[in-house]
């Protein structure tokens, strides 16, 4: 086996008979004549892995009876180490206190786990203690010395963290400081507790503590009772709780699982057992086949420069970056080339349908910085659907209209007033009954044209509103019945809209006519006041002066009176923010005001308006309102479409539909203006599940900075390696190391051959050994191994 | 309430006073009449003008009477007006669109 395929489940913790010393007739069952009772137990349990763990003693008989059971394939044992549950007294702040450890050994040196026990004892045959029925921490770590083999150290952590009371023997008894010391040297791999509710209580801790890379938790059954296991005795009520590990069942893959806390679980969910995999890379070289199995989660290609890492992954995905025009022939055709000169044959293919993206190398770079994808490209289909603003602007329009009506006819009345001119008033005596007056009543009736008109255009307008209702693509969800009703009501709509429509073509007749009988009126003035006497004239002028003062007075009196100031007020309303949420993003749909109403009215005439304007726009005059509005120079004739064009264009712009990103209450959709921002593209592509499929990347590290790969894009890709499998070729040993991948396939070259090697990070067999390939073939993989060297053998050359 | 104003003579010629204040003057050397004076001295908005009526204090003054008579003419031709003028929009009833008579 070279790649974990699913967690395994363990318990480290259970007592033989070893451990009467301690535990006297608790044990006295668990004789090595009754190892098949445990063995029936763990498999019905169906545990994989197990350590007999007994007080400060180690039966090598009994361990070898249980580890007989690895190779029954009827048992599901498939592994058992050795151990030792040790009684330690640590010097902590609060005085001498007695710790108990579970210590784990490799148990690959089976001559030097036979003589374990006699590191035990002293020259008589008595177990070591240097305190009272306890190791001193000297001479246990002196006892490790003498047992000479890699451990994984457990410290009884039994009580929550959180608990005022820790248990006997618990990590926390020490006191604090010796605790923190504990944590932040990492002494021990893992802090052991049993009782299920503990796990919430302990996981909450963590979080608000910040430790939880710091403090991993295992599980320990304890049990002192084969007959009664998981239970620790007969009597025991605690509720206990498995943990599986991610690893290959041998003991690099247990220290490796023990020390990374994602690793470990109560599930077995480190993997997506639903989602599609491509199981093995299939190739031939030269002849040698090569069947490299694929791990569920994270797989990374490694190996030099120009080795044929990037190829493998266009192979892989028969070329179809060729599609979209990233990959050139000419690149093509030297990856065929090189492919025939070293003689190699990839022979499995990756389906389109099987891979959810693809990003070859410097492609998500493109996308940040040359914006060749733009944002919205990638983005849009998590955004909910535009919010249709036109019941809004419909209301707001209204108004607007109204006030609108009301500023032409008030402004049309000022110009009335501006047009009383002046006459001159008879000097003399003249007979009244001289003169002829030519003034006319009558008048052109433009506005009832306009009138009618506008209706006639409204009512068409809803009509066809209505129609598209009942014809677009969501008309499938309207009843049947209202469809019918909406049918009805367009019929109504478009009569009316055609009798208005009339309506004004005779309004428009009848203007024709009175221009017609104004014509006439002039022509015959003209005659008329060419006929008589100059006193004749003078008096019908003066008449004809009086005449027109009249009408023109009457006629502004008469239309200021049907002239009504309006207000400002529409019903409020609140407009929703829509929003889809994605992994911590909120992506919005949204219109750039939340709310409708009198106030927004009034917002919409101030926000033209020059700085400190008080005066209601009602109340303004034509030449206060050119004077006031903003950066308007034109004649104050214009000033009125001006402002209808300016609130317009306002209008349209705050009721347009926006689509925003937030975070945490933080807008991010400016971020994405200057190019679609690495975070986002990964935080979503991580948590995206909707889609199926592998996850291919080259070179991850081309497009990102070193600090981004630190503060989140290991996180990210370990997520996604939850979620579904990932391919990433990568020359950085952080994302082999850090990341804990879970399977390395490393391409080399050897006297001019290629040939691959590949498995878990644990992954070592007579061949080679993956960690001593990333440390010899990464540049800075030995430095990242040191530095974290303990993660993986305590004895490691390394 | 009826609006007394007083028609009298002036320094400059001749105008009408409500209370004492001169609220609308014709100088007698050029005898012009301006009308948009006159509207706002007894027709604009804030203005009662449903019922003015003024007084002539110079009866016998002959030029005084013709512009007196002026504006008490212009005065009941607006009264008129606004009692002859028709209400603005005359709607077309709807037998006649059903029946429409082509002009």
């Amino acid at each position: 086996m070279k790649v974990v395929e699913s967690g395994y489940k363990i318990d480290l913790h259970i007592h033989s008979i070893c451990s009467h010393a301690k535990d006297k007739g608790k044990v006295a069952f668990n004789t090595i004549d009754n190892i098949g009772v445990l063995a029936d137990k763990l498999n019905a349990n169906g545990v994989q892995m197990c350590a007999i763990t007994d007080h400060d003693a180690f039966g090598f008989d009994m361990y070898k009876a249980l580890k007989a059971y690895e190779k029954d394939e009827q048992c599901s044992v498939i592994k058992v180490f050795p151990g030792i549950e040790f009684t330690v007294e640590f010097i902590g702040e609060k005085g001498p206190t007695v710790l108990h450890v579970i210590t784990v050994f490799n148990d690959e040196d089976e001559t030097k786990v036979a003589k374990i026990a006699d590191c035990l004892v002293d020259g008589d045959g008595k177990t070591a203690y240097d305190k009272s029925d306890a190791f001193s921490e000297e001479k246990f770590l002196s006892i490790l010395r003498c047992i000479d083999l890699d451990t994984v150290l457990i410290v009884h952590q039994k009580s929550s963290l959180t608990a005022s009371h820790p248990y006997k023997n618990d990590a926390k008894t020490v006191g604090e400081e010796k605790f923190h010391e504990f944590v932040y040297t990492d002494y021990f791999e893992a802090f052991e507790f049993k009782n299920r509710k503990n796990e919430v209580f302990n996981k909450n801790f963590l979080n608000t503590h910040d430790l939880a890379e710091d403090i991993r938790f295992i599980t320990g059954s304890d049990c002192h009772d084969w007959r009664y296991y998981p239970k620790e005795t007969e009597n025991d009520k605690t509720e206990f709780v498995y943990t599986y590990v991610k690893c290959l069942p041998n003991f690099r893959g247990l220290v490796m699982a023990i020390t990374d806390h994602r690793r470990l679980k109560t599930v077995n969910s480190f993997f997506n057992p639903t989602e599609t995999y491509t199981k093995s890379i299939k190739i031939t070289i030269d002849g040698m086949g090569y069947d490299i199995p694929l791990s569920r989660g994270i797989n990374v290609i490694i190996g030099d420069n120009s080795i044929g890492k990037s190829l493998l992954l266009h192979k892989l995905t028969e070329y179809r970056k060729q599609q979209t025009g990233q990959l050139t022939k000419t690149v093509v055709r030297g990856y065929d080339k090189y492919l025939k000169n070293h003689n190699i044959d990839i022979e499995t293919t990756i389906p389109a349908t099987e891979i959810f993206a693809f990003d070859m190398q410097g492609e998500i770079r493109d996308k940040f910085e040359k914006e060749t994808i733009k944002a919205d490209d990638f983005l849009s289909p998590y955004y909910p659907a535009a919010i249709k603003s036109g019941a809004y602007k419909e209301k707001i329009q209204r108004k607007l209209n109204v006030i609108f009506s009301f500023l032409e006819d008030k402004f049309a009345l000022e110009l009335l007033e501006a047009g009383l001119g002046r006459f001159k008033i008879l000097d003399e005596d003249i007979e009244q009954a001289e003169s002829i007056t030519f003034v006319g009543s009558v008048s052109k009736n433009n506005r009832r044209v306009g009138g009618y008109s506008n209706i006639s255009a409204d009512l068409s307008d809803v009509a066809e509103k209505i129609e598209t209702i009942t014809t677009d693509k969501g008309s499938v969800w309207l009843e049947q019945d209202d469809s019918k009703q909406l049918k009805n009501i367009i019929e109504q709509l478009v009569d009316m809209s055609v009798r208005y429509e009339k309506k004004k073509e005779r309004a428009e007749r009848e203007n024709t006519k009175i221009a017609l009988f104004k014509n006439a009126v002039s022509t015959f003035k003209q005659k008329y006041q060419s006929s008589v006497s100059d006193r004749q004239k003078k008096l019908s002028t003066y008449t004809e002066s009086i005449e027109s003062a009249a009408e023109s007075i009457a006629t502004i009196i008469k239309q200021r009176d049907k002239l009504t100031k309006p207000d400002f007020y529409i019903e409020k309303e609140a407009i929703q923010i829509q929003t889809e949420r994605v992994h911590d993003y909120e992506f919005n749909s949204r219109l750039c005001i939340t709310e409708i109403g009198e106030e927004y009215v009034k917002e919409l005439f101030t926000s033209v308006m020059k700085k400190g304007t008080k005066k209601s726009v009602l109340e303004m005059s034509q030449d206060e309102l050119s004077e006031r509005l903003l950066y308007f120079t034109g004649a104050p004739s214009e000033v009125l479409n001006e402002l209808k064009i300016r609130i317009q264009d306002k209008l349209d712009d705050d009721l347009a539909n926006k689509f925003t990103i937030t975070q945490a209450g933080k807008d991010r959709t400016q971020e994405l203006s200057s190019g679609l921002d690495a975070q986002i593209y990964f935080d979503i592509l991580s948590y995206e599940t909707s889609h199926d499929g592998m996850y291919i990347i080259d070179q991850p590290e081309d497009n990102i900075s070193q600090k981004a790969v630190r503060d989140y894009l290991l996180d990210r890709f370990k997520i996604m390696g939850e979620h579904r499998q990932v391919l990433m070729v990568t020359h950085r040993p952080q994302f082999i190391v850090n990341l804990d991948v879970d399977n390395v396939i490393f391409i080399g070259k050897e006297d001019e051959k290629i040939y691959i090697r590949s498995g878990a990070l644990e992954y070592r067999d007579s061949e080679y050994n993956i960690l001593d390939i990333i440390s010899d073939h990464i540049e800075g993989g030995l430095d990242t191994l040191r530095r974290r060297w303990k993660r993986y053998e305590k004895n490691a050359s390394i | 309430m009826k609006r007394m104003l007083r028609f009298e003579k002036t320094k400059l010629g001749y105008a009408c006073f409500d209370n004492n204040e001169n609220v609308f003057e014709i100088e007698k050397n050029d005898l012009q009449f301006d009308v948009r004076a006159f509207y706002q001295a007894f027709y604009s908005e804030e203005k009662d003008f449903e019922d003015i009526e003024i007084e002539n204090c110079i009866p016998d003054d002959k030029d005084g009477k013709r512009i007196y008579n002026c504006i008490v003419q212009l005065m009941s031709r607006i009264k008129e007006k606004l009692a002859e003028l028709p209400p603005e929009e005359v709607d077309d009833n709807s037998s006649q669109l059903e029946n429409p008579i082509e002009d």
